[in-house]
């Protein structure tokens, strides 16, 4: 994947593509919006980190070092993101990189919609190199790769929060550290390229069923919650119907009792599911 | 496929009981404290 990466900026500047800003700004550039988060990039606090002798120490620096990177890297990507809807990323020379990833692209996906894209993209691109046009760079390409770039976080998170959950021993800072690291490419354009090159169209679907579901919600307390929560604890066959119930009444992913108990996603619902399952 | 569920802004008196339910329902659960002094309890569930 590395090697990948280096390839791909070799290209660029093969290309004379430097002035492209192709990707969103890393999370160590310190700038004034991040300054609060700059104490968990600096290497004495990976160092004070390791060095912690008690699991629960370890633990706990483990995991405010990784959410801290996560959240920058997410605030990047949304600047990102927003510029690259806003067509304020600079466009001013070759796009032979672009061509070479696109039209593999469509070379091995099945999907037909996103197949004519990329192969459309690609030609055009090669058609019209010198005078590439913008419009349809930004209003056909881009979507593509920002899909693919947010599915790709969203499976590198997963695996991420999969091992928070596990203790230092099994999942180090420093194998967290190399997957925020998988984190950031996965939101960068060669980062999708390669994603979406390496995908070939009979595994395309099943990879994006296999995308690790990730749920966030806030903590509300509500009247409904604790009736829910007693009605859920005093019978299996109650855990069985409010899991139908979910199931049936709310947009996969579907949530677990305690996240549908507790998130501030789920207030009308839970006031549905009391009424429907005459939950005391 | 795994899942992970993610609850924000837990308070330190609900915490506890938010950790029991999540791994009463067959999650592996981490914790971490938020800057502003909440919690954020993070559940995993195994691959079905």
């Amino acid at each position: 994947m590395k090697k990948l990466l280096l390839l791909f900026c070799l290209l660029l500047f093969a290309a004379g593509c430097s002035t492209m800003q192709g990707y969103p700004d890393r999370s160590d550039n310190y700038e004034s919006e991040l300054s609060a988060l700059s104490e968990y990039f600096k290497p004495e606090t990976i160092s004070e980190c390791i060095k912690k002798t008690s699991e629960n120490e370890k633990r706990l620096c483990r995991d405010n070092i990784v959410h801290a990177r996560i959240r920058a890297i997410d605030i990047n990507f949304n600047s990102f993101q927003q510029a690259a809807t806003k067509e304020h990323i600079q466009l001013n020379v070759g796009f032979d990189w672009a061509v070479l990833g696109l039209g593999g692209a469509g070379a091995v996906i099945d999907n037909s919609n996103t197949q004519a894209i990329l192969a459309a993209i690609s030609g055009g691109l090669t058609g019209a190199k010198g005078s590439i046009d913008k419009n349809v760079y930004f209003e056909k390409t881009m979507p593509v790769l920002l899909a693919k770039m947010i599915a790709l976080r969203k499976s590198v998170l997963a695996t991420i929060y999969k091992g928070l959950s596990l203790d230092t021993t099994e999942y180090p800072l420093i194998r967290a550290l190399n997957d925020i690291d998988d984190y950031y490419n996965a939101g960068t354009i060669p980062g999708a390229v390669i994603g979406i090159t390496a995908t070939s169209g009979a595994t395309i679907e099943k990879a994006e069923k296999e995308i690790k579901e990730v749920l966030v919600g806030k903590y509300v307390k509500t009247e409904e919650g604790p009736r829910i929560e007693t009605f859920w604890k005093a019978d299996k066959n109650n855990e069985a119907r409010l899991n139908e119930w979910i199931s049936k009444n709310i947009e996969p992913p579907f949530p677990s009792i305690p996240l549908f108990i507790y998130s501030d996603k789920y207030h009308q619902e839970r006031k549905k599911a009391i009424d429907e399952l005459k939950i005391p | 496929m795994s899942k992970v569920e993610i609850l924000e802004d837990v308070s330190d008196s609900e915490v506890q009981k938010v950790v029991e339910n999540f791994k009463r329902a067959g999650a592996q659960v981490s914790t971490t404290r938020q800057d502003n002094g909440l919690w954020k309890v993070v559940a995993t569930f195994p691959d079905k």
